[in-house]
This record gives structure tokens, sequence and C-alpha cells, in this order.
């Protein structure tokens, strides 16, 4: 064992870095987990902050907030998945079948572009056209008909935010998709075309299952987030009217544990998240290698 | 041997590919600090003076040594966050106090989330601006030993220390009677007027309302003959907070008040009547189409002023005068603002304006620079004494003229070079005494530099008015319930913060509905931090903080 890792003593100090990298900024932080088990002073530090035992965690779970606030988390993620997760696969199906390289760019171009801009500058544009006096408001009094409210409004507040996180994120979401599909040997469809197959059977026989290996890859990771429901856009989107369906965990912790300094709160919910996350995707690992595919580990 | 080669030159190529990655780590994790003496940058006064006419020899702040303080320091601004380091006001500043101070700033509505995560980071600047002890978050941190104690040195520099009115020192008092915090002043009397286009009330013919009532009748009117314009906004803040005054009218005052079975016990806001009853007509108002739709809804705080200024509302709840009347005369030449009286409520109410507790945050000494502490009073002593002139009014020629009189009348911001602008000036402001913050003839030079001489009397005259009739909390902000700190803030949004937060957008939302999550509230317990507040207060009469 040693000398074999002595022979190959270069590529181990060449990962040292990145090793060192993880150790530092990623697994020492891992001690500061201990905040959600202590009432933490900060000139004390967190290691000679007194412990309190569970007393955040019962008071994250005795809150009345939390059972709305896990529901809203599961319902907005389920949501995504189910809805946002298959557009971007479509999109790269169709862009792959277009034949004019500068349509297909133009295209590209245009759907990444909302990617790049923040949470922030991407809501302030929807709020321009969704908002009271936005542009769909203007077009719909100038055609005769009343005024619909879209940004208050909790029977649409979930549609809104599922329909612009796909907006913003299908066409970023479609690249790992498209760099799988140009890695399809050609003479499968080839062989595919001299059996017959048309374009529809073409995509479901031999596109599908080329990629499939990175659609299991994504959704497990997906679901791994199922707590994550997105906390930039949902921040933006937010309004005490519609806390009865869009108040997530997230939002929840950022306005007790920040805005209102309880760190030991936000980290315990923090480590609730965690744990659930890691659940999840040992889970989702299982069962994508129990079905054959390539899974995680 | 070519393999041999080969070989070493595949060694060579790793092992030089390593030690980039190592150096390059090493880079990225060493400390970037600009603490201690940041390199300096140019402050020595030999950097073209863009024309200061200011004295250049005059008293300085620095030590009897005469070396130069070097401090950092963090504070919120109000204005545009577009400061830039070495502007030539700030070199100017530099130089003749003898300082060096690494600035940094962080937006008001972003300052206290930031500041509080950046404190419990434990890496703060030698100066930091804070809520202070009102507040349970900076309370604990002071009783943990955070910040400098500031007895000695309130002694040793009078001129600081009578920069405060006794009365606030005391309130900054911890238990052992010490001072770590040294206060921010305003004025308690901040009127939100209520502003109104003059020209388009006398183009519809009607008459300046005088309660409630003719008020919600004026609006009714705009909405029915002027279809492109909104009756009323309000103005950067909070829509509530924006008509604290209008709230009056109805008996509000914003704040803790006695109860009516016993006035020996106070309550806060939400058990009010009076609150419920403004909250709730502005809703209504809302709903009729008279106050804003995008009122509660809209991202932007500023969205209603910037409508006012373009001519498109015809009232708006607070908003300042010397910044709304330029700015609309640009999109509307003839466009003439008036300020409505404090109007009479549905029940007779006379209408007045809150007044507010006369500290807005402030600012503390971290205990890491306490070496530095002394110098850092001595830059203070500084500004209130030689340096006032410098602090008050800038530099001639530059933020102020002299007009005939010898008066210094302040240039207008956006006649100034852009050194010399107030998002430059701001960050490098500390404190004013309470002497400066109703200073009439300051504020009328300020409408003369901004054209608007022919404004300050009948300015001055409302005001008056305003503050004849003053709105207390009877709250003492300085009293701290354990309980609310311990889940105050975790009550208050588990029951409260959806109906308090929805009036203005859940129009289906009801008075019933606020009084049932306000019983569950209770329960949970505010009702035993509204005792323990009432047991700690011991004084629960009206607080005077005008006089």
């Amino acid at each position: 064992m040693s000398k074999r890792i002595w022979q190959s003593r270069y590529i181990y100090l060449l990962i040292l870095p990145t090793i060192v990298y993880f150790a530092i900024f990623t697994y020492t932080p891992f001690y500061g987990i201990t905040i959600a088990f202590k009432d933490f002073k900060i000139m004390s530090g967190i290691m000679h902050s007194p412990w309190v035992g569970f007393e955040h965690f019962r008071s994250m779970f005795d809150s009345e907030k939390f059972p709305e606030l896990l529901k809203n988390t599961i319902i907005i993620s389920l949501y995504r998945l189910v809805f946002g997760f298959p557009v971007p696969i479509l999109f790269a199906l169709l862009l792959n079948e277009v034949r004019h390289l500068w349509f297909k760019r133009i295209v590209q171009t245009v759907t990444y572009f909302p990617h790049f801009l923040s949470w922030v500058v991407f809501g302030g544009i929807i709020y321009n056209f969704i908002g009271p006096s936005g542009i769909i408001n203007l077009l719909l009094v100038n055609a005769g008909l009343d005024k619909f409210n879209f940004t208050t409004n909790a029977d649409v507040f979930r549609t809104v935010i599922v329909i612009t996180a796909i907006m913003k994120e299908f066409g970023w979401g479609a690249i790992i998709y498209l760099a799988a599909l140009s890695g399809i040997d050609a003479q499968l469809y080839e062989a595919a075309k001299i059996d017959g197959a048309g374009k529809m059977r073409q995509i479901w026989h031999v596109t599908l299952p080329g990629i499939r290996p990175i659609i299991a890859l994504l959704f497990c990771l997906q679901l791994a987030g199922i707590l994550d429901a997105g906390f930039d856009q949902i921040f933006i989107f937010l309004n005490p009217a519609v806390y009865d369906v869009g108040d997530i965990i997230d939002t929840y912790v950022y306005r007790l544990g920040l805005l209102q300094s309880q760190f030991e709160l936000a980290t315990a919910v923090g480590l609730f998240k965690g744990i659930i996350g890691v659940i999840l995707i040992v889970s989702a690992n299982n069962v994508i290698r129990r079905m054959g595919e390539k899974s995680l580990w | 041997m070519y393999q041999m080669r080969h070989r070493k030159t595949w060694k060579l190529g790793r092992l030089s590919v390593l030690l980039l990655m190592i150096v390059s780590l090493i880079a990225g994790c060493s400390s970037n600090s600009s603490n201690g003496n940041t390199g300096n940058t140019g402050n020595n006064g030999n950097n073209g003076n863009k024309g200061n006419t200011a004295d250049n020899d005059g008293g300085n702040a620095g030590s009897s040594s005469g070396k130069k303080l070097s401090f950092s320091y963090l504070r919120p601004t109000w204005g545009p966050a577009t400061y830039t380091k070495n502007g030539a006001y700030e070199k100017e500043l530099f130089k003749q106090a003898n300082v060096d101070i690494d600035v940094r700033i962080i937006p008001v509505v972003d300052y206290d989330s930031t500041i509080k995560t950046t404190a419990a980071s434990g890496d703060m600047p030698d100066a930091v601006w804070a809520t202070g002890p009102v507040d349970p978050f900076w309370k604990d941190l002071q009783d943990q030993d955070a910040f400098t104690k500031l007895n000695d040195l309130l002694d040793k520099y009078p001129a600081v220390k009578a920069a405060v009115p006794d009365g606030i020192w005391d309130k900054m008092k911890d238990d052992k009677g010490d001072i770590y915090f040294i206060p921010n002043l305003i004025y308690p009397v901040v009127p939100f007027f209520i502003n109104y286009r003059a020209d388009i009330f006398e183009k519809l013919g009607i008459a300046e309302p005088t309660s409630i009532a003719e008020l919600e009748a004026a609006l009714q009117k705009i909405k029915e003959s002027e279809p492109g314009i909104v009756p009323m906004t309000h103005g950067n803040t909070i829509p509530f907070w924006a008509g604290k005054d209008v709230a009056t009218s109805f008996g509000d005052a914003y704040g803790w008040a006695p109860s009516k079975d016993d006035p020996n016990k106070l309550l806060p806001p939400e058990m009010q009547d009076e609150h419920l009853n403004y909250m709730f007509w502005l809703q209504d108002l809302k709903k009729k189409g008279l106050f804003d739709e995008e009122a509660g809804v809209n991202p932007d705080a500023s969205f209603g002023e910037t409508k006012f200024k373009a001519g498109k509302a015809a009232v708006i709840l607070g908003g300042n005068l010397q910044s709304l009347l330029p700015e609309l005369r640009k999109a509307d030449p003839k466009a003439t603002i008036k300020t409505m009286s404090p109007l009479a409520g549905p029940d007779g109410q006379k209408g007045g304006t809150r007044v507010v507790f006369p500290q807005d945050r402030g600012f503390y000494i971290n205990k890491k620079a306490e070496g530095k502490a002394d110098q850092i009073f001595q830059f203070l002593n500084w500004s209130l004494t030689d340096g006032s002139d410098f602090r008050r009014y800038g530099i001639e020629g530059k933020t102020y003229t002299v007009d005939d009189q010898g008066r210094k009348v302040p240039i207008p911001d956006d006649e100034r070079e852009s050194d010399y602008k107030s998002s430059q000036i701001e960050p490098l402001r500390f404190l004013d005494p309470m002497s400066e913050k109703l200073d009439w003839q300051a504020i009328e030079l300020q409408f003369a530099g901004g054209g608007m001489q022919d404004q300050f009397a009948y300015y001055k005259s409302m005001f008056e008015k305003y503050a004849a009739t003053p709105y207390n909390d009877y709250k003492d902000p300085t009293v701290s319930s354990p309980t609310n700190a311990k889940i105050g803030a975790q009550i208050y949004e588990d029951y409260m913060a959806k109906v308090s937060g929805s009036i203005l957008t859940d129009m289906k939302l009801t008075k019933d509905d606020y009084i049932k999550a306000r019983q569950k509230w209770l329960d949970a317990g505010e009702q035993k931090i509204i005792d323990e507040v009432n047991e700690l207060q011991k004084d629960k009469s009206e607080p005077n903080y005008v006089d």
C-alpha cells in the first residue's frame, strides 16, 4: 500500500491542494454546526458557549408555522420537479433536431441569458409584467377586462413561482443534456433509420436511452435538494399575503435567523435540512443503482 | 534515453503544476486585510487640492504626539451608496483632522441584518454603527464586554459629552452606570406631512381637506376626474409608517399607550383599537381605489415618491418637500405642492405628529480597538470644536457659498462636483450635537440654496402645526423584556407577521382575522412580554423628548 502511494506520489501531491481546500473550507466549518446545540455567545465563541441540548430543535418543531413551512417547501419543490425537470430535456431534444446552426445558436443565447441574471433583476423584470400596474394588467384594462392580481394572490403564487423558475433556467439546464446527446453514436441513428424508425421512434429508442444515465443522475441530485425550494426566487416574490402557500423554511429562517439574529435556530434548521437531504440522496442513489443506472457512488 | 527524458519532463511538469497550485492556494488564503496602516493612500495633502480653501493649518485631531490616527469605521448610509474612497472631500478631512479612516458603508435597509452577522463572526471594525442598547442583541453583546467603556473618555472630552443631552446619556447607561454607546441624535419631531398637488386640487375645485372625511371625499373626486392620477400614495418607507401622522387623527400614536381600562398598564399598538382603525382605514381606501394599488406590493419602497415626482399622484403621505418640489417641477414646471394641516379624525380627534425617540442608531468602539479609543475621541472632539465648521459646512466653493450677509449657504447636491456630493460626505459623518438638530437658520439656508426660499416660512409654519400636537410612544425603548429577547421575534413571526403584513395586500383580511391571530400571539407569550414590560418600566407617564 505504502509502496503504491510512493509510486504515485506526484499524483497524490497533485490532489493534495484540493484535499486541503475542501478540508479547510468545507469540512472544518462543520464545527459550526454545534451552534445548533448551544446558547451561542458571540464573545465566548462557539467552543465556550453553553450547551442547551435540543432546545432549538424543540422550538423549531413546536412552532405553529413549521408544518406549514415544511408543506410549502416540499410542495413547491415537487412542483418544480414534476413541471420543471422535464422542460430542459424536451428543450434539448428539440434543439438537437434543429439543423440550421445560426437559428440554434440564437435560440440557445436567448434561452441561456436569463440564467445569468440574478433573481433580484429577473424578479424586477417579471414584476414589470405581472405587477398591479404591469404590462399584462395594462393590456387587460385596455381590452376592457378587469385587472388580475398576480403578485399577492395565494391562488396563483405557486404557479407563478414554477413558471418563472422554468423560464429562467430551462435554457441553461438543457446544456448538460445537449452535451450528453452529442455523445450518442451516430451509427445508432443510422441503424434505426435502416430499420424504418421515424423521428419520434429515433428519439424514443435511441436518444432518450442515450441520455438516461444523465437524467437519472440529475434527478437524484435534484431529489436531494427537495428542502431547497429556491430561497432567492421565493424571497423576491414573497409577500405576507401569500405566506400560507409560499413561505418556505429558508425564508422563515432568513427572517428569524438573520434579521432577528437567532443564529442557533437558523443552524438547527439548516442541520435538519442537511440530514433530510442526505437521507434523500442516499435513498435515490440506491434506487437508481438497483434500477441498473449509473449511480453517484 | 528518450523515455527517460520524457519521464523527467513529465515529472517536472507535474511538479510545476503542483507548485503553482500551492502558491495559488497560499495567495488565496492570505489576508488582504486593510486594517492597520492602510498603505498610505495619499492623504498627505499633496494631491492637487481641487480648490480647497479651508484652513489648511486648522487645529487637528491628531494626538499630542502628532502621529496620524488610523482606524476602521463601518456605518449605514441613508443616501445613495455610491461612496468611493480617496475623494477630494475625504482627503481634506483626513488632512485637517490628521486621521486615516478606512470607511465601509452598507445601505441602511440592509444594515441591521448585515452588521449583526458581521458581529457574530467576531470580526468587527474599530468603530461600528449599531442600534445600541435599546436592541437586545447589542445589549447582550455589550454585556459580553465586546465594546470599549466610554465613561472616562466622556469626562476627558467634554465637547463630546455636551453634544448629547444628559437625559439621552442616562438612557445609554447600563445597570452599573457605564456607557458604551455614542448615540446618533435626531430631533424627536419628524413630521411626515400630508403633501398634495395644490394645482390639481385647485383645478378640480377641491378645498384643502381639514378632516379624514374631507380627505376621502377629495380622493374620490380625484379618482373620478383624473383617471391617470393615483389619488394617494406614500413616501419612501413602509406604508403604515409613512402615514404615521395621519394615524394620529385616529388617536393612534403608533406605539405603546396606556390601556383604557387601566392607565397604569401599557399596551403595544397591536392591542389598541385606534391602531387597528387606522390600518383598516388605509385598507378600505385601497379597496376603493383611493390609495396606491402598489402600496405593500411593490418591492421598491420609493415607488410612491417616483410617481409623485413624475406628476402621477395627487397626495403623498410622507416625503420631503425639499426633494419633491424640484423633481416634480422638472416633470411639470407649473406644479405646486402644499401640505395639509393635521386632520381631524372620524371622532373629532385632533391630529398631530408621532414623536420619535431622539436617537437613531449610533456607534460603539470595538473592545479590540480600545487602544485607539482615546484618539477616536480626540477626533470627535476636534469635529465638535476646531473642526466644527468643516463638519457642518464643508469646503467653501465646493459644498457651500457665502452670501452677501456672510451666511454659509449649502450648494444643492446636484450642483456639486462629484467628490463633494452628500453621498461622499455622509459616510464620513460621526456625531452631530443635538443643538444642530433643529436649526431653523440652517434649514432656511438649505431652502435658499435649493432656490426655494419662498417656501421656507410656509414649511416652518406647517412644522409647528404638526408639532403642536405630539403623540408619544409611552414605552421606554431601553426597557427590554427577557421573554421578548428570547421568543418575541419568533412568536411575532408565527402569529402576527402574516396578518400585520397583509392588511394592504389581502383585501379579504378582516379585523376579526387580525384579532384572532392576536389572541394566539398573546397566548403564545406576548401577554407575558406585556406584563414584563409593565413590571420593568416603573414610570408610565407620557415621555417628553422635545423639551
